[in-house]
């Protein structure tokens, strides 16, 4: 493992570390059919999901349900394989990685999942649980118990809590308790699928600042996986905006939240309800839903839902537009721009 | 009773018996709602929001029991309603939009027969026809009617359909249908929208409240999302613990909360149009087997006093506002008032 | 954290104690067990096959209870004195029966693919032959001995929990946890054997606790055809099978052994339904 751990971040044109790098990813899930199980078609996942995660940053991939953007986290996880694309954990590409290096991936990257309680396995304690991971890695002994205690009172439990079964535990604690399996192995790369979506809105916000002081603290890197645009806002730095699995929008985040150019996003930003009376300035209600994902996208995505739609957006897939080094976009609309 | 009130709900205390003991659900709800009036009932899990709504329709389960309250609804007390007379306001006077449609559709009937059994059974019009087929008609027709008036693409193919081949929103969209087409006085939807993408959530409710305001229908709306109910409800009662601790218009209660705990879950708040500190509230919800003595919000306030933790606050009205808190009770907290 | 634990002995206590057919079934199960265990110390236990043919063919009395059979023994004494046999046979039959359907369904289904197929392939065919003739098959190719009379049995038995057990573990394959521990890094034989099994056997357990049952039956059955142990092993299927030629003369020869055959199979069908009760977590909620 010498050689893997000596390996450096690489640096991109602008001097920043780049941790993880997604090229064109695609995810397309068979529809197994007919007396023989053949495939009879596919349910387009993913079709296009690139993006750049920089060291020490939390990137939000947002999306509605059907967007890819949760299979885009379990492919990072090494859970599912991608059908096209590449992912570069630190340069190195994820997808030819020997099992050993699987491994070493493994420690380094670390899923949340949104349901805490399913994600934990019902018949073994949480000391237990805990416990296993670091003996499995070998990471935090001799005093395996000690650093499990350690980790506990980091995410806000008590070593009381080792002795419970996920059943005994509160939403809040067992989200908790999931983060602290997943920090126990000192990773440095987190993937957060809905991590507050279970939660009532007063642990919501426990929730949230405990990542981020955790963030502070050990410079972890965050990939945020989420509808919840307000959540977005309040911890994410930069904004990956998913339609139909393909990315439609990115762009730092305030950036994003000021002005959005995907009409895709703005429709997003302005449906949200918004907790202040009279808000509502003008609300771009959008019509239509998003149409099943066994038929492939030909063009934009959005075409058929777009309140601007143009003939072009029918046809062609649009390009992709810089609006400044750190904000792209696509659409058709800002071609014509 | 005033004329324009539809329903009056006054200390309802209901508790449900298990084996870890009385859960205390609820514990002295009071609220009225007005006819035409759009009422938002806001909580976390476990405040009891949902019980509430469906000791209304007076759908708890068996092992729970009203220890006492009232329920009057239209001017009749629901709660000392005969089952058979009960069966009569339910599903025709109450009705009701759920979370999950799939508890509420059944899964072996295509949607024309499932709207057809609702419109047999309670629609009186459609019940005086005495020509088979010209009740074939006018209930076909008003399906028609309203799936349209609910905006639902393709109406003709969709009463042939299935729930599974649905979307969620058109799902929400046939429950909206199926709530509205009797004509109902109330509808209690409980968390209607939670399910639903942002997109779509937003078009769900904009028809829920135009439908609502062309009917007159009152609507109790169920949620945790305050953001919902600032866009939906004109008034709004905040659940903690099995009690409704603060009521009021949704412009004052959110421009200016005034128990702790409202103002807890304001600053809690992540909010998607402004950057804004978030803080938490300490602790968690109590447990409702063993509450906390006095005020249930006291072990997790952090304007707590003495009185908080031994007496119950009063239900105080504050300039048309209720709240229930110490605070603001001039005899029991000497008259400091925030 | 202690408190918790007897809490939910508490809660298993009180899920147990409420359901009055488990207590019954648990009574009849325990009675079993000490008959079993301790039944030759309570009944003369030598020489059960010492002949008495002047009181052969007794009707129940005071002095002969359930009566005597055709050479004059005592059936009550015969009855305790086959209980260790019925209840040995059974219990090794399943327990053994467990042990290779667990370890070889759960393995088969975790690992998937063309073994997984095969595998399920011989299962099947198992399935196809009457179970009873295969058994019997074994019998007469092994002998005839009250082990062999197991070895056949737990050869028909096997598959039909490494059917279940397959089910159960693609089942808990797909659940959330199982990805979780994947993602994490664990590997493949500790998922299996530290995760999904001791999720997935619960309804097996209970399937086992009701089969004990199952398999008496089976194995009275056959040595009820004269394919089991030797005349001097009061098993309750030989008794059953000595009182056949007597059925209008002496009846009770035949009635008690099969009511103990019947009455031990309820009761672990009775323990088994409420096992299930008890461990299924959707109730423990």
């Amino acid at each position: 493992m010498g050689a893997v751990s000596t390996m450096r971040a690489e640096k991109t044109e602008t001097g920043d570390d780049v941790l993880v790098r997604v090229e064109g990813l695609r995810k397309w899930f068979p529809i197994l059919g007919g007396v023989f199980q053949r495939t009879v078609g596919y349910i387009y996942a993913v079709e296009d999901a690139t993006f750049n995660i920089k060291n020490a940053e939390t990137l939000a991939l947002v999306g509605e349900s059907g967007s890819g953007k949760t299979t885009v986290g379990l492919m990072l996880a090494k859970l599912e394989h991608p059908t096209a694309g590449k992912i570069f954990y630190r340069n190195r590409d994820v997808g030819k990685l020997s099992s050993s290096e699987t491994r070493w991936y493994r420690k380094r990257v670390q899923m949340v999942f949104q349901d805490p309680y399913a994600s934990l396995n019902p018949r073994m304690l949480i000391k237990d649980t805990i416990i296993e991971v670091m003996k499995v890695h070998r990471v935090g002994g001799p005093n395996y118990y000690d650093r499990a205690v350690e980790l506990m009172t980091r995410v806000g439990l008590s070593e009381e809590h080792l002795y419970r079964y996920p059943h005994e535990l509160s939403g809040g604690q067992r989200q908790r308790a999931v983060l602290a399996r997943a920090l126990c192995v000192n990773p440095e790369f987190i993937i957060l699928d809905e991590p507050t979506a279970s939660l009532d809105v007063s642990v919501q916000a426990q929730v949230l600042d405990l990542l981020k002081s955790l963030q502070d603290e050990f410079r972890y890197t965050y990939l945020l996986i989420t509808h919840n645009l307000a959540v977005v806002r309040y911890i994410s730095d930069r904004t990956v905006v998913m339609y139909r699995g393909i990315w439609v929008e990115s762009s730092p985040t305030r950036e994003l939240f000021g002005r959005a150019e995907h009409p895709y996003t703005q429709a997003l930003l302005s449906s949200v309800p918004i907790p202040e009376p009279r808000s509502n300035v003008e609300k771009q209600l959008l019509k239509g839903e998003p149409p099943n994902p066994t038929e492939r996208v030909k063009a934009c995505p959005f075409a058929d839902r777009c309140p601007y739609v143009m003939p072009v957006c029918n046809e062609k897939t649009p390009p992709v537009t810089q609006i400044n080094d750190s904000h792209q976009v696509r659409c058709w609309l800002t071609v014509k721009k | 009773m005033v004329l324009s009130r539809i329903l009056e709900v006054a200390d309802l205390k209901v508790e449900f018996r298990t084996y870890r003991g009385v859960v205390k659900a609820l514990n002295g709800v009071s609220f009225n709602v007005d006819k035409g009036e759009v009422f938002g009932l806001a909580g976390e899990t476990g405040s009891g929001k949902s019980v509430t709504g469906l000791a209304i329709q007076r759908l708890l389960p068996g092992n729970a029991v009203i220890v006492e309250g009232r329920i009057v609804f239209d001017g009749r007390d629901l709660l000392s309603l005969k089952e058979d007379e009960m069966n009569k306001i339910r599903g025709k006077e109450i009705t009701a939009v759920f979370q999950d449609p799939h508890t509420y559709l059944n899964p072996v009937f295509t949607m024309r027969e499932q709207f057809r059994d609702i419109l047999l059974t309670n629609d009186r019009e459609i019940a005086s026809i005495k020509d088979k087929r010209e009740i074939e008609k006018a209930v076909h027709d008003r399906i028609i009617q309203m799936l349209t008036e609910v905006q639902m693409p393709a109406p003709e193919r969709v009463i042939k359909m299935y729930p599974h081949e649905l979307s969620g929103g058109m799902k929400q969209r046939m429950m909206l249908a199926m709530a509205f087409s009797l004509r109902p006085k109330l509808i209690i939807a409980d968390e209607p929208t939670t399910a639903l993408d942002v997109t779509i959530q937003a078009q769900v409710l904009e028809l829920m409240k135009s439908l609502q305001k062309k009917y007159g229908t009152s609507v109790i709306l169920i949620t945790h999302d305050l953001g919902v109910i600032a866009e939906t409800c004109s008034r709004i009662g905040v659940m903690y613990a099995g009690r409704i601790v603060e009521t009021g218009t949704v412009d004052s209660v959110y421009s200016e909360p005034l128990h702790p705990y409202t103002q807890g879950l304001m600053r809690a708040l992540p909010r998607a149009d402004k950057d804004l500190k978030v803080e938490s509230i300490g602790g968690s919800v109590p447990d409702l087997v063993d509450l906390p003595t006095g005020c249930p919000f006291h072990p997790r306030c952090s304007r707590a006093m003495e009185i908080c933790r031994k007496i119950n606050p009063r239900t105080l009205n504050i300039d048309g506002r209720i709240v229930e808190c110490h605070l603001y009770d001039g005899e029991t907290s000497r008259g400091r008032v925030a | 954290m202690r408190e918790l634990r007897i809490r939910e002995l508490k809660y298993t206590f009180h899920l147990f104690f409420s359901n009055k057919l488990v207590v019954i079934g648990t009574a009849i199960v325990l009675f079993y067990i000490f008959l079993a265990v301790f039944g030759r110390l309570i009944v003369d236990a030598g020489e059960p096959y010492k002949l008495d043919l002047k009181n052969a063919l007794k009707p129940p009395s005071f002095e002969h209870f359930f009566g005597t059979d055709d050479l004059g023994r005592d059936i009550l004494r015969l009855i305790v004195l086959g209980a260790g046999y019925d209840m040995a046979v059974s219990i090794f039959v399943v327990a053994v029966s467990i042990a290779i359907g667990t370890v070889l369904g759960a393995v088969s289904a975790y690992l998937g693919g063309k073994f997984d197929e095969a595998f399920m392939r011989l299962v099947d065919i198992l399935f196809a032959f009457p179970g009873l003739l295969f058994a019997m098959a074994i019998q007469m190719i092994l002998g005839k001995s009250l082990f062999n009379l197991a070895i056949a049995l737990i050869a028909v038995w096997w598959a039909g929990y490494a059917r279940l057990m397959r089910g159960q573990v693609l089942a808990e394959k797909g659940k959330l946890y199982v990805r979780a521990a994947k993602s994490l890094g664990l590997p493949g034989y500790r998922i299996l054997f530290r995760h999904i099994l001791p999720n997935a056997i619960y309804p097996l357990l209970v399937s086992a606790t009701m089969d004990i049952g199952g398999v008496m039956l089976s194995a009275a059955g056959l040595s009820f055809i004269g394919l089991g142990p030797t005349p001097f092993e009061p098993e309750w299927g030989s008794l059953v099978n000595r009182g056949a030629p007597f059925l209008f003369v002496a009846p009770w020869i035949m009635f008690f052994p099969g009511l103990m055959i019947l009455l031990a199979s309820l009761g672990f069908n009775l323990v088994g339904d409420g096992l299930r009760d008890i461990l299924d977590p959707r109730l423990r909620r």
